[in-house]
């Protein structure tokens, strides 16, 4: 066991217990606050994979936006008595199917596969921000415009409503 | 020097994508327009002009480009038109309060996503294009702005932002199968397919193919009318577009598989959209489970590669256009003066009877009998559907035909329920008041669906200059 | 690690002469003496503070959801502590190297968003949940200046590593230094060194960048005049009011701890970091004698320590923004203005230097 196969290990198993803890507990801001522990787990292993740029990327916007974005989607609903916003498990049966699964076939094309990994790690460049710039302004142009137009709608949809809003 | 020859390139090849680009800057133009609070004329006008630019530059170019990220098909391209046309159409639509900038904006947004949607090749691209029609569809939904239409807008973002997440997961487990994002590379194995069907999901769901349909009637019963033709017709034809080039895209071991999913889910579409619309009491709504039931019947077309099969669907996609540019026109000139509900439309076919056989005759379309321009499309459909089954011998696309067939039967049952209000009811509880202008409009559309019954060849030149 | 050994115990006596500072500050803007019983000047005092406040009951309220409640305050203080460990702190330590440092500076501390609502939320309170909401709204849009007008700098120096950053803008620089970034001038200036080779000398456009920024930053640390979350008189101390004792103590930590961030940073960034500002005139070597590992450190600190004075001096001169004017601030003149600066910024770069 090298340190970096105790982090790896590490971040795994904090990401995964984390996982399960969001789908057993059944309070909303708990689970919103699990989910943070998960990806930042997550931002772990992309370390140790040295994709830094994926990493801190996951941490600004998932851990630090979307996350915050849902605690608080939540605190603006409607406070229970408790103090306590629960939320029940359903369809679980079905859903363990489904999961499950996904969850062989995911399995074996794994073990079927030649895995990724081991094809693209070493092409990884030496400065990845410049390379993933410079990948933005060429290769992935259109996407980038696309997302930037996205951006323009989703902005000017929300402002609309919110405007709108207030006048009714 | 290397990236400058790259971007050299990119420039380039940026000057096909020159429609969509036009439609893009057009949209922001509107936007920068509207700080200044113009009249509702210029915007119409912008509005307008913006489409027309687009319309002109539609390239014929072939091929992919950018990296392979878009793939240009001259073949689509007469989609391209057909979107444009239909969205200028909205045009003729009444006015109301609430087109202002943010409505235009939205609407020229959504056809560029649509744009994208046809022109998609890797997938982030077709992610990226479903997802821009759809938050421009979400907020359009919005645009009444009463209690039920924000219900109906929060139920609809909630079930599309859920079949984009599957979507996702769908795109990377096929990136995990394949190395990539190209679905030309993609193994025969059952992780492909499990990464198909999920990624399949969020195009299902926009296209409104059952079991991803249930947006489909809230959202059309809230939104505003025109905003509701433009949804049932714009986004759809993309999205069956963008089934078409998933579905050529695919290694020919997996193409087989993947026809068997489609038409298991056109089947179901048909029969639900079909028993569906029985029921309804609400006009705009009927005309959901309507537009539920002809995306079952688009589908095999898209899916099912035979010799006629493309001609076919581009006949079926033009003429349902006009089908729904017609019902869509009508139902708004009811519903401005609040004439929603099936039995509200009594009696008015003794006011305006010219306008009761107009929509008749695009009733009749919708249902897909003769002698109008629906029945040539049912036809090709159906002819379509036999020799893929000639070909193939699977019970499953006989069992569509029949039940399809059989469907067709059934539907006018209740495409008839408007005009049988209109003409054998009395009621005339409200004010209902329709200009000469308007019913020439109405008439219009039902006379290009006869005409497209007599001379289905005016369409058909167009799709032989691309073979 | 060296930096992680300097800055813990370093911020630890940082607020206790923080808090000392600041009332001393307060005093004399306000014409009174301040503390001035406990040890000679009332130097004592904050000390004596320091040991009731340890002293006091740690309370967990009733109704508290109990493990936010708990985690809060350590989530926040990590969060900003985090922070620190990108930050050069002088010529040749420069803590953990990472090529994307200052994207994961930004990243990590805005995670004490997430302590502020665990706080606000586990208080189970209305007055902490105004004030977490208050405080997360504050963050999140002055989030968006911040970063478009570090965004800027970042285009002028062409790194996100600040200590690659920081290098670039003294006498040890390899790239050629221009008089206010205008190639065409002639005047290299990378061997005077001193100010004349600070980002804000550089090109001068940075300086609209650095006040958006420390306006920004105020409002990151919930500093006067953007104090809204925990204004006493409506909130009575916003998400912190249930807090006591030790917890409540690193609510303060973190608070100070992210002005101290904010005026390294904004050191870095913008003036030099652990750079001299003596520049070599002639052969008075001004610039050549003032650098070296024990003077940068110097360097860096006073640098940053004239930053934490202003933002104490702004405190007490200024009255809160309403929250309107708060969002107003942040969305209709900042951002604006932030976006063109960039755009001129990227200009700034292709044209002029």
């Amino acid at each position: 066991m090298t340190p970096i196969d105790v982090a790896f290990f590490f971040f795994l198993i904090v990401t995964g217990l984390a996982g399960i803890g969001i789908l057993l507990t059944r309070n909303v801001i708990h689970a919103a606050m699990l989910l943070v522990i998960v990806l930042l787990g997550v931002a772990g292993l992309y370390v140790l994979f040295r994709a830094e740029f994926a990493a801190v990327v996951q941490v600004l916007i998932y851990a630090g936006g979307i996350v915050v974005l849902i605690a608080f989607g939540v605190m603006l609903t409607n406070r229970p008595e408790n103090g306590k916003l629960m939320t029940g498990n359903h369809l679980v049966l079905p859903a363990l199917l489904v999961s499950s699964g996904l969850f062989y076939y995911l399995v074996q094309g794994i073990q079927l596969l030649d895995p990724i990994a081991t094809q693209q790690v070493a092409k990884l460049p030496e400065d990845q921000v410049e390379y993933i710039g410079a990948a933005f302004m060429t290769d992935y142009i259109v996407a980038f415009e696309l997302i930037a137009f996205i951006l323009l709608v989703v902005l000017v949809g929300a402002a609309y409503l919110a405007k709108h809003h207030s006048r009714l | 020097m290397d990236l400058l020859t790259t971007l050299e390139t990119i420039i380039a090849e940026l000057t096909l994508l020159q429609s969509e680009i036009a439609i893009l800057s057009g949209a922001i133009l509107l936007l920068v327009v509207g700080l200044f609070r113009p009249p509702t004329l210029v915007l119409k006008a912008i509005f307008g002009i913006t489409l027309l630019a687009g319309f002109l530059l539609i390239g014929d170019h072939d091929g992919l480009v950018l990296n392979q990220f878009v793939q240009l098909d001259r073949q689509a391209n007469i989609f391209k038109y057909l979107i444009l046309a239909s969205t200028l159409a909205l045009l003729l639509f009444p006015s109301h309060r609430f087109q202002n900038v943010e409505y235009y904006f939205l609407l020229l947004s959504a056809v560029v996503g649509s744009f994208f949607m046809i022109d998609a090749h890797h997938l982030l691209i077709t992610f990226l294009a479903l997802e821009l029609t759809s938050f421009a569809s979400y907020i359009l939904t919005n645009f009444r702005f009463r209690r039920s239409s924000f219900e109906a807008s929060i139920k609809y973002l909630l079930l599309g932002a859920v079949s984009s997440a599957i979507m996702l997961y769908g795109i990377s487990l096929l990136y995990g199968a394949s190395g990539g994002f190209l679905l030309a590379h993609l193994p025969d194995s059952k992780l492909s397919i499990v990464g198909l069907l999920l990624f399949s999901v969020g195009v299902l769901f926009k296209t409104s193919v059952a079991p991803f349909h249930i947006w489909t009637p809230a959202t059309y019963q809230e939104t505003p009318t025109e905003v509701v033709a433009f949804f049932s017709v714009v986004p759809k034809v993309a999205g069956l577009i963008l089934i078409l080039h998933i579905q050529q895209a695919l290694p020919e071991s997996l193409q087989s598989d993947m026809i068997l999913f489609w038409m298991g889910l056109a089947l179901v579409t048909v029969v639900i959209g079909t028993f569906g619309a029985i029921y309804q009491k609400h006009a705009t709504r009927l005309m959901a489970y309507g537009a539920i039931a002809h995306s079952g019947f688009l589908l095999p077309m898209v899916v099912l590669s035979t010799e006629m099969s493309f001609g076919a669907f581009v006949y079926y996609a033009v003429v349902y256009a006009v089908m729904n540019m017609g019902i869509f026109y009508f139902l708004s000139l009811h519903d401005q003066h609040q004439i929603t509900e099936l039995r509200d439309f009594g009696g008015y076919g003794k006011q305006y009877p010219w306008l009761g056989a107009a929509i008749v005759v695009v009733l009749i379309a919708l249902t897909g009998l003769p002698p109008t321009a629906g029945f040539t499309a049912k036809l090709f459909l159906f002819s379509t559907v036999w020799s893929y089954f000639h070909t193939s011998g699977s019970l499953l696309i006989l069992t569509y035909f029949v039940i399809g067939i059989l469907s067709t039967g059934i539907s006018l049952y209740y495409y008839l329920r408007i005009p049988y209000q209109y003409f054998l009811t009395d009621g005339r509880h409200k004010i209902l008041k329709v200009s000469k202008v308007q019913i020439v409009l109405v008439t219009f559309f039902a006379v290009v669906l006869l005409l497209l019954f007599t001379r289905p060849d005016i369409l058909g030149s167009f799709v032989v200059t691309y073979p | 690690m060296i930096t992680f050994l300097f800055f813990l115990p370093f911020l630890l006596g940082f607020v206790v002469i923080g808090v000392y500072g600041e009332r001393k500050i307060a005093a004399f803007i306000q014409n009174r003496l301040g503390p001035m019983e406990v040890g000679p000047k009332g130097i004592l005092q904050t000390i004596a503070d320091l040991l009731k406040m340890l002293q006091k009951e740690d309370i967990l309220p009733k109704a508290a959801d109990g493990k936010l409640f708990l985690a809060a305050p350590l989530v926040i203080f990590a969060a900003v502590f985090a922070g620190y460990a990108v930050l050069p702190l002088t010529e040749g330590v420069a803590g953990a190297g990472v090529a994307a440092g200052l994207f994961f500076l930004l990243a990590i501390v805005s995670l004490d968003v997430l302590g502020i609502l665990m706080a606000g939320w586990g208080s189970n309170n209305k007055f902490a949940l105004f004030g977490a909401m208050r405080s997360v709204a504050q963050i999140i849009s002055y989030e968006v200046p911040l970063g478009l007008s570090i965004l800027g700098v970042v285009m002028i120096s062409q790194t996100l590593d600040l200590q690659e950053m920081t290098i670039n803008q003294g006498i040890l620089t390899a790239q050629p230094i221009y008089l206010f970034g205008i190639k065409s001038l002639g005047l290299e200036v990378g061997h005077i060194g001193g100010f004349l080779s600070w980002n804000v000398v550089q090109s001068p456009i940075l300086i609209v960048s650095f006040v958006i920024f420390f306006i920004a930053g105020l409002a990151e640390a919930n500093r006067t005049p953007f104090d809204l979350p925990e204004s006493e008189s409506e909130l009575i101390g916003g998400y912190h009011t249930e807090y006591s004792g030790f917890r409540w103590g690193l609510f303060m930590l973190a608070e100070y701890g992210m002005m101290l961030l904010i005026s390294f940073l904004g050191a870095i960034l913008f003036f030099g970091g652990w750079n001299t500002p003596l520049p070599n005139i002639g052969t008075l070597a001004l610039a050549d004698w003032t650098t070296g590992l024990w003077w940068g450190g110097f360097w860096l600190i006073g640098k940053a320590m004239v930053l934490i004075f202003v933002m104490m001096w702004v405190r007490w001169t200024y009255p809160r923004l309403r929250v309107d004017q708060l969002m107003d601030l942040s969305w209709k003149y900042l951002t604006p203005i932030a976006v063109i600066v960039l755009f001129i910024c990227g200009v700034w770069r292709l044209w002029m230097i």
